[in-house]
């Protein structure tokens, strides 16, 4: 499931997104401009990171309910603390900092890219909120439905 | 526990989260930021935000018989809004409403002289309880604005200074005429890139024909500067500030930087800024001003003043960057 939906949020920065948008990911010609995911285009990356990732850190973690909790909530408060980077007030210091931090090294501008060009958005915090509690909601079904198959 | 269900070693387990959180993070910071939604507003979100309301333009000047329209401005989206315009004949002290005068703009059809000084408010409500106000000025002249400009930017026209405060790097900055591209044709672009050791350069450009001389043209009221601006090349983090210069008796002065800085690739008018006084200006360089004389000097017995712009770029040393203007356009009120 966690795979399924980080493929879907790919394959919106391939259709839905410019291709000169998003880093590590190939511009395919033949999907530019289909714009599959329509208005969902604009809140599904906030969405899908968090509950997939957060999906797949839990896999990896050790069978207990508040560590796979805690997972979801993490996931939330990276993408929230990253969202937060994007404000005007902290971009500029951030990426100062950035830069102090990896010189020009790609990653350093690609973080201060981040910072300096992303764009803050409430509904960007709420939709990463939604994906860690949906991912929280999976893995409680996960968990109830592992305990009945235990009973049995 | 069902720990026995992961044949997993905790250092199998080490390496699988680690690698797990790389590839979000790489994810997040790969993604460039996104589009992001469309600014939320209330009932969703937004709510608890103060309501904040600008007036554009706060301050303007127009000539007798003109039409003036002022436009109230929120920083947030919040649904449904009702306004309501006041206006105030002392200076800001009293105000009354204006009848009819109830939507997100405000226009006079026709000013004149009785309009000038007037200051006008709008008053912004959200619901019941959240309410917010802001002020603008009119100036009203009954004599045109004398104005200087220039769109085809013949090199021969401008003279290029490179601002270096002492024990600063140097750096150089190249000037060209673009003879397409602009807004619409010719325009002016300037290639740089930054030293190194050094995250802010300001470049100045004099016209070899915009002076106003008070003397025979007349003491300057207020002055308004429009020019359209386009970031051609940016670094990483480059911003481009434009912002209008002035040279009098050996001393440069700049005008106030525009809220909104010159980031777009495309054209837009960035750098405008309307009414600006004497008092707006800030010295540059050149001889400090003497006790009590007005530095710049707007009074009809002032020495003549050239107009030019000038372009403050922050990025980060040896980025390059360019960026263009076209439209350049001062418009000076007389009294």
């Amino acid at each position: 499931m966690a795979l399924l939906a980080l493929l879907a949020g790919s394959l919106l920065y391939l259709s839905d997104r410019p291709a000169e948008s998003a880093w590590l990911i190939p511009a395919l010609p033949l999907l530019q401009g289909m714009n599959l995911f329509g208005s969902a285009g604009a809140w599904l990356p906030s969405f899908v990171h968090p509950f997939g990732f957060s999906l797949l850190t839990a896999a990896a973690l050790p069978d207990r309910a508040s560590w796979r909790y805690g997972a979801c909530l993490g996931w939330f408060v990276v993408n929230a603390a990253f969202e937060f980077g994007q404000l005007p007030q902290l971009a500029t210091r951030l990426a100062d900092v950035v830069h102090a931090v990896f010189g020009s090294a790609p990653v350093g501008q690609r973080l201060t890219w981040y910072f300096m060009h992303g764009r803050f958005g409430n509904d960007d915090l709420a939709a990463a909120a939604v994906g860690a509690l949906c991912a929280a909601l999976v893995l409680r079904l996960s968990i109830a439905l592992g305990e009945h198959r235990h009973a049995r | 526990m069902h720990a026995e269900h992961r044949p997993w070693t905790r250092l199998g387990r080490l390496v699988m989260l680690v690698g797990i959180g790389l590839a979000g993070l790489v994810s997040i910071v790969g993604s460039g930021g996104g589009a992001g939604f469309p600014p939320c507003g209330p009932p969703l979100c937004g709510g608890a935000e103060p309501l904040v309301v600008s007036i554009e333009p706060a301050e303007t000047t127009a000539q007798v018989g003109a039409a003036v329209s002022f436009e109230a401005v929120q920083s947030s989206d919040y649904g449904n809004l009702s306004y309501q315009w006041r206006r105030s004949a002392d200076g800001g002290v009293n105000f009354v409403d204006i009848d009819g005068a109830v939507s997100s703009s405000y226009t006079l059809p026709s000013v004149n002289l009785a309009d000038d000084g007037a200051i006008f408010m709008v008053v912004v409500r959200a619901g019941e309880s959240l309410t917010a106000q802001a002020l603008a000025r009119l100036s009203v002249s009954a004599t045109p604005p004398r104005i200087y400009q220039d769109a085809n930017f013949d090199l021969t026209g401008w003279t290029v200074f490179r601002w270096i405060p002492p024990g600063t790097p140097e750096f150089n900055p190249s000037v060209e005429r673009v003879a397409s591209g602009g807004n619409p044709d010719a325009f002016l672009k300037t290639n740089l890139t930054m030293p190194s050791g050094i995250g802010i350069v300001t470049v100045l450009y004099l016209s070899n024909s915009a002076v106003h001389d008070p003397a025979v043209d007349g003491a300057i009221r207020s002055i308004d500067y429009a020019e359209d601006c386009a970031a051609l090349l940016r670094g990483t983090a480059t911003v481009v500030q434009p912002m209008l210069l002035i040279e009098q008796n050996g001393r440069r002065y700049l005008s106030p930087a525009a809220s909104v800085a010159c980031v777009s690739s495309t054209w837009k008018p960035v750098g405008n800024r309307s009414a600006l006084s004497a008092a707006d200006f800030t010295q540059l360089d050149g001889p400090a001003c003497p006790t009590a004389a007005a530095c710049p000097d707007f009074s009809g017995t002032a020495a003549p003043l050239r107009f030019g712009f000038a372009r403050i770029t922050r990025s980060y040393p040896n980025e390059a960057s360019a960026d263009g203007i076209d439209n350049w356009k001062v418009s000076v009120w007389r009294r």
